[in-house]
């Protein structure tokens, strides 16, 4: 979506098995099974 | 940018999420299939001293994914829109970076939340700092008004993510940024999947 509105310089961080800290079963499971991690995303919207 | 439509009731999607999430905020000690608190926080590094600052009554709810800042700081004398500040842990960080100088602004729809973000902010003697109870694809705030957009974990429970999109692109000046903190996935849903709430409140 940042692509379609046009933002640049977008940056990815290090990803974060975030759900691999829950004390749930089934949370690390589905998380595992779907592949969920925390992840942070940096974008400039463009100076028109 | 086109509206996206949920393939769940977005009345029941909102409802969940504002029961976990006022949870969170009143039954800190409580397990949550998320981590929570400020252990968490710091595993997660986020910037000192900024963090140790922030009144345990709102980092206890801290349920961040991931941390926004680990892409840079927020620049002196900016204003910063925080997109589902829920008990106000990543606002009163980002309201300490910017200063009395800057602004920063907490949106949530849950109110619990909220009042814990607004007495932090009391607590630690901001005065830069204002919440709206607003969802994140209506935001009460003027066009362009925005220097830095962040957020944490929220827009992955927000059901028009097109909506939302647009809301932080509008608020957004040109030549601004979004620093975003969330949930990706490596797998393509199902139907299914996406109808479960309990996977998208989880």
């Amino acid at each position: 979506m940042l692509v379609e509105l046009g933002y640049t310089d977008i940056a990815q961080g290090e990803l974060v098995d975030t759900y691999a800290r829950s004390v749930f079963e089934d949370t690390r499971r589905n998380a595992r099974r779907y592949g969920a991690m925390g992840a942070t995303i940096r974008a400039h919207k463009p100076r028109r | 940018m086109a509206t996206t439509r949920a393939p769940v009731d977005v009345g029941v999607l909102r409802g969940e999420i504002q029961e976990t999430y006022t949870r969170v905020s009143t039954d800190q000690g409580r397990d949550f299939i998320f981590p929570t608190g400020r252990a968490w926080a710091e595993e997660l590094g986020y910037p000192q001293p900024e963090l140790s600052r922030v009144p345990e009554a709102c980092v206890a709810s801290f349920a961040g994914v991931a941390d926004p800042f680990a892409l840079g700081r927020v620049e002196p004398g900016t204003t910063v829109l925080d997109l589902g500040c829920g008990a106000g842990t990543d606002l009163l960080v980002a309201a300490q970076m910017t200063g009395p100088s800057g602004r920063a602004v907490g949106v949530d729809m849950t109110e619990a939340m909220l009042g814990r973000a607004h007495a932090g902010a009391e607590a630690m003697g901001l005065t830069n700092v204002t919440v709206h109870h607003a969802l994140v694809e209506s935001l009460p705030l003027p066009d362009t008004s925005v220097d830095v957009v962040i957020s944490n974990g929220v827009l992955d429970l927000v059901p028009d993510k097109g909506a939302a999109f647009a809301e932080m692109d509008r608020v957004l000046r040109p030549g601004g940024r979004v620093q975003l903190a969330d949930v990706v996935i490596h797998t393509e849903l199902s139907e299914d999947a996406r109808a479960r709430i309990d996977l998208w409140t989880g």
